[in-house]
């Protein structure tokens, strides 16, 4: 499209006369009446009133404008109601620009009327330069699968499975076991209601495999995934179950005639990283934990050889002793990564004796034994039955919250001994239950759970033993500790001692992590901004729920995993919206740094065939890191540019403060920092008009080139306030900014200007007084400094 | 000094049916904390509970600290977790004296007897000048101190002039059999000497 002139209408609305009371604005339309690419430029009296519309519609179409500058103080109503407006009539909006001179201050008291009318000028010039770079915009459409892929198929993954079937999606559930159901499944009761955990899990399962939307795909796990939100191939791995899916109706002959036996404990070679225990079993049986698939599986490497029992008598012929590992391609919208948890190894916490001493057990061993008490079943240990435990203690934190292990709080563990302990006293009023803490932390209504022990009797030490011994004689386990109430040694001797273990992320973690392309953060759980956007990953498109993101309750998981499963929706569409707002990258000049690619905090940016960077748009952000990191200056926002920045920082007059006066022009984040401005404006606080801002979509988007042209017009001080450095919205933005300091600063002192009088701050959005007094403190700086070399 | 566990819940268990159960205790130490009378005290308020949780009879009966209190319920008032801990005191003081285990104090002790004994006597006034009788002689016999009987009598003598000190017995209470219910149920029993 060939570039015309721009034909301009500059609308200017005064409603109550506040300008007009403070400005020459009949002589401010006048002059910019006169401005290059002007075509219309009054004041109105009513942006909404039926004539002014019908005028404008008539201009519009007559070809008179065909971009709007609207200054003035508009509603935010205002601002979305007239672009789409327009927008009816052929005007693009994109091809707005608002210009608030209230906002910078100008109506702020104190100021001579000579000042306000030359700072408005400046700001229109500015606002004006923009305006007529303005290209317009329509967002993009790519097109998008609507299944989504599930890493895990414990509670959470269940839970987010079975509502987005209900919402009509595709769910492809991969889990690493042969069953699904997860760490939840090997529960024996969850709080706070203390109902049979299989219960919930086999809601969703019920809907789960009604569904002829559900896939699932077991003794799998993700190798690679390609591709980009709404399009990802994602390569699974299947190991083998040695029994075809499709033929085993579960029916059990096979027991019967495996010669196998595998004996119930933990399994050899695991034990160290996880301390929980199989039940007995024969070779061949149902999956495990929940025996959901119905299709039974061999744990082929206990079969002896050229056995084939259990092949022989299937009366449906579904044992498969011979199938290979398989490979599947998938083709998802959206990743849900619900890969969970698995203990701390217990057996690190040297002094408590686990896997020492066969009755130190851990959290989730005691468990099984109180679901195997309560089902009546054998037991996964027959040898220890919960009744004739007359002296059971807990110690909590084993693990957790101690800086030579987890410096976290794993969250659930006060919770959960809780549960064991009231669930033991009702079962065996005589039993004696303690508890060693550190703190017990039963958040919300958790507390009643709390109440419950106390009045059953539970005795609570708020101290953690030191060790723990067995004294050989009784066969007892003896302990010591401190009652920090009475100061006093007590000392005990129990049956069994349960460890309250930690939480870490499941053992697979570093292999999604790497699949994915996933950050972890210092503890090794899945990164997430935690606070506003907790089921956010670092990559767009994938969302981290459960206890695969930080340690948490059951509940929690699930309300996590249908939050992620309601973000994931978007990719899930049958189509992505792209806002045209997003980068371009001019390739004619770009020398292929590669900067772009490594500094994304969302690793949006791939190579095209030419191996120039290309953004991925439906993984992109839009925060403009890339414009702002772009040594040449390439990479711009669409309706962000450079190009426009450029243009707004050369209309920026120097002299609207007179000779003496320092001038600055401030980039101000638009998450924190303009809201702060505009509070200390509308605060009525001393702000100084020397300043002039400009918004930016993160302070990590303002290049480099941009400060230097702007000292270079002899601008006296350049601001860059962008949110504080753990807080920005883009991970790091305000952080990128101030690493490329240092480039900027050789590039100024090559312009013998002064590095100082660039400078960055980290503000939060209601910082308005801290902005001020910067404000202040910095001027008094640069007078000090002199004005700009540059200045004339 | 070493408890030996496991902790005998009889105690407990004892308070709990007085509806004085004290397991729901989670030691935050509110009670000690707003106690104006610990300056006095060998066991906090809260060490007091946590021993009878424990089942530590033979301490908790035997400690100076529940004869110090004076039921002013601070620490029932104040309590998060509803344990009537003033109650639970003055449940222990009756069980102290019914064992006989009142070594530790026995002044108090027995002014504590002397004082609810008499009301019993009254039916459910209390007899002041019987009281101090009961009690000046009982003084007497432990800790023989002629002088200071000398400025009792003197003092009492003063307020009988003043017409504070009635030598004529309270009016009993018009319904006396449910006082006498209330001692009966309280198995009021005295074993301190």
């Amino acid at each position: 499209m060939a570039k015309t002139a721009p034909k301009i209408a500059l609308w200017l609305w005064d409603p109550g006369g506040r300008l007009a009371a403070a400005l020459d604005l009949e002589a401010l339309v006048q002059k910019l009446a006169r401005a290059k690419g002007v075509a219309r430029a009054e004041i109105i009296i009513d942006p909404g009133s039926p004539a002014f519309l019908e005028a404008l519609h008539a201009d519009l179409e007559a070809g008179v404008i065909d971009r709007i500058l609207w200054v003035g103080r508009f509603s935010d109503e205002q601002k979305r109601g007239l672009p789409a407006e327009l927008s009816a009539c052929g005007l693009n909006p994109y091809l707005h620009h608002w210009c608030d001179l209230e906002e910078q201050g100008l109506l702020l008291a104190g100021l001579e009327p000579g000042l306000r009318n030359r700072k408005a000028g400046v700001l229109l010039e500015m606002a004006l330069a923009r305006t007529r770079l303005l290209d317009p915009l329509e967002p993009l459409e790519l097109p998008a699968t609507d299944a989504v892929l599930i890493l895990g198929a414990g509670v959470a993954g269940l839970h987010a499975g079975a509502s987005l079937t209900e919402l009509g999606k595709r769910v492809y559930l991969v889990e690493k076991e042969s069953g699904a159901g997860g760490k939840v499944a090997l529960l024996s009761r969850f709080f706070p209601r203390l109902c049979d955990p299989h219960c919930g899990l086999q809601f969703c399962l019920d809907k789960l495999s009604a569904s002829p939307l559900a896939e699932f795909h077991t003794l799998s796990t993700l190798a690679a995934l390609e591709g980009s939100p709404g399009n990802f191939q994602a390569r699974i791995l299947k190991n083998p179950r040695y029994v075809r899916e499709e033929k085993c109706n579960g029916c059990g002959v096979c027991l019967a005639a495996c010669p196998v036996d595998l004996p119930a404990g933990q399994e050899p070679g695991l034990e160290k990283i996880a301390p929980f225990l199989k039940p007995a079993r024969k070779a061949i049986h149902p999956a495990y934990p929940l025996a959901f698939p119905a299709a039974f599986v061999v744990e082929r490497q206990h079969c002896p050889p050229e056995c084939r029992q259990c092949a022989m008598v299937c009366p449906t012929g579904a044992v498969d002793l011979d199938q290979p590992p398989t490979e599947t391609v998938l083709n998802v919208g959206a990743v849900l990564v619900t890969t969970g948890w698995d203990p701390y190894p217990l057996s690190r916490v040297a002094e408590f004796g686990y896997q020492r001493y066969a009755r130190i057990i851990s959290n989730l061993e005691m468990e099984q034994l109180l679901g195997a008490d309560r089902l009546g079943s054998p037991g996964v240990l027959p040898e220890f039955s919960l009744g004739d435990m007359k002296e059971i203690g807990f110690i909590q934190c084993v693990g957790s919250r101690d800086e030579r292990h987890l410096p976290y709080c794993s969250s659930v563990c006060c919770s959960a001994t809780l549960k064991q302990a009231v669930l033991i006293k009702e079962m065996n009023p005589q039993a004696n239950c303690y508890v060693f803490y550190i703190d017990i932390r039963s958040p919300g209504f958790d507390e009643d759970l709390y109440r419950r022990a106390r009045d059953l009797g539970v005795v609570f030490n708020r101290e953690i033993p030191s060790a723990v011994d067995l004294d050989p004689g009784t066969g007892k386990l003896g302990l010591r500790v401190i009652d920090p109430s009475l100061n006093t040694p007590l000392e005990m001797n129990l049956d069994l001692l349960v460890l309250a273990g930690g939480m870490i992320p499941a053992q697979g973690t570093p292999d999604v992590a790497q699949a994915l392309n996933l950050p972890q953060n210092s503890y090794g759980f899945f990164e997430s901004h935690y606070q506003c956007h907790p089921e956010e990953s670092q990559r767009t498109g994938i969302y981290v729920a459960g206890c695969a993101r930080e340690p948490m309750k059951v509940s929690h998981a699930i309300e996590s995993a249908h939050l992620a499963a309601m973000k994931a929706l978007k990719y899930l569409e049958g189509r992505v919206l792209i806002e045209p707002t997003y980068p371009v990258v001019d390739k004619t000049r770009c020398d292929q740094c590669k900067r772009c690619v490594e500094e994304c905090p969302f690793s949006a940016f791939g190579f095209d065939e030419k191996s120039f960077p290309t953004p991925d748009l439906a993984r992109c952000r839009q925060c403009g890191n890339c414009m702002g990191l772009c040594p040449l200056g390439i990479i711009s926002l669409q309706h962000h540019t450079i190009k426009q920045m450029a243009a707004q920082v050369e209309a920026f007059d120097v002299s609207f403060m007179g000779d003496k006066e320092p001038v600055v022009l401030a980039f101000l984040c638009k998450n924190d920092a303009y809201h702060l401005a505009r509070g200390a404006v509308a605060a009525g606080l001393d702000v100084p008009p020397n300043f002039i801002f400009l918004e930016v979509p993160c302070a990590g988007a303002v290049n480099n080139a941009l400060v230097a042209d702007a000292l270079s017009f002899g601008i006296d001080g350049v601001l860059i306030a962008g949110c504080p450095e753990d807080q920005c919205h883009y991970v790091r933005g305000s952080q990128l900014v101030q690493k490329r300091s240092g480039d900027l600063r050789d590039k100024l002192q090559k312009m013998m200007i002064e590095p100082e009088r660039v400078r960055f701050a980290n503000l939060e959005i209601r910082d308005s007084d801290k902005y001020v007094s910067l404000l202040h403190s910095y001027l008094g700086d640069l007078k000090t400094m002199g004005p700009n070399p540059f200045k004339i | 000094m070493t408890q030996n566990f496991p902790p005998e819940p009889s105690l407990s268990a004892r308070l709990a049916a007085a509806s004085l159960a004290v397991s729901r205790c989670f030691q935050c130490r509110k009670c000690s904390g707003g106690c104006p009378l610990t300056f006095a005290m060998d066991l906090l308020p809260d060490q007091v509970i946590r021993l009878a949780f424990l089942g530590q009879e033979e301490q908790v009966l035997g400690c100076r600290a529940i004869w110090v209190c004076s039921s002013c319920e601070t620490c029932t008032t104040r309590c998060p977790n509803g344990i009537d801990i003033a109650g639970v005191i003055d449940w222990l003081k009756e069980e102290a004296g019914k064992q006989g285990k009142t070594a530790s104090q026995p002044l108090v002790a027995a002014f504590h007897h002397y004082f609810l004994e008499s009301i019993r006597k009254a039916g459910g006034r209390l007899p002041e000048a019987r009281m101090l009788r009961r009690y000046g002689l009982f003084k007497l016999w432990r800790q023989p101190d002629l002088g200071e009987l000398a400025g009792n009598l003197k003092l009492g003598l003063r307020l009988f002039k003043k017409g504070r000190l009635r030598l004529a017995g309270p009016e009993p209470l018009k319904n006396r059999a449910e006082i006498d219910e209330i001692f009966k149920q309280a198995e009021f029993k005295w074993q301190g000497k």
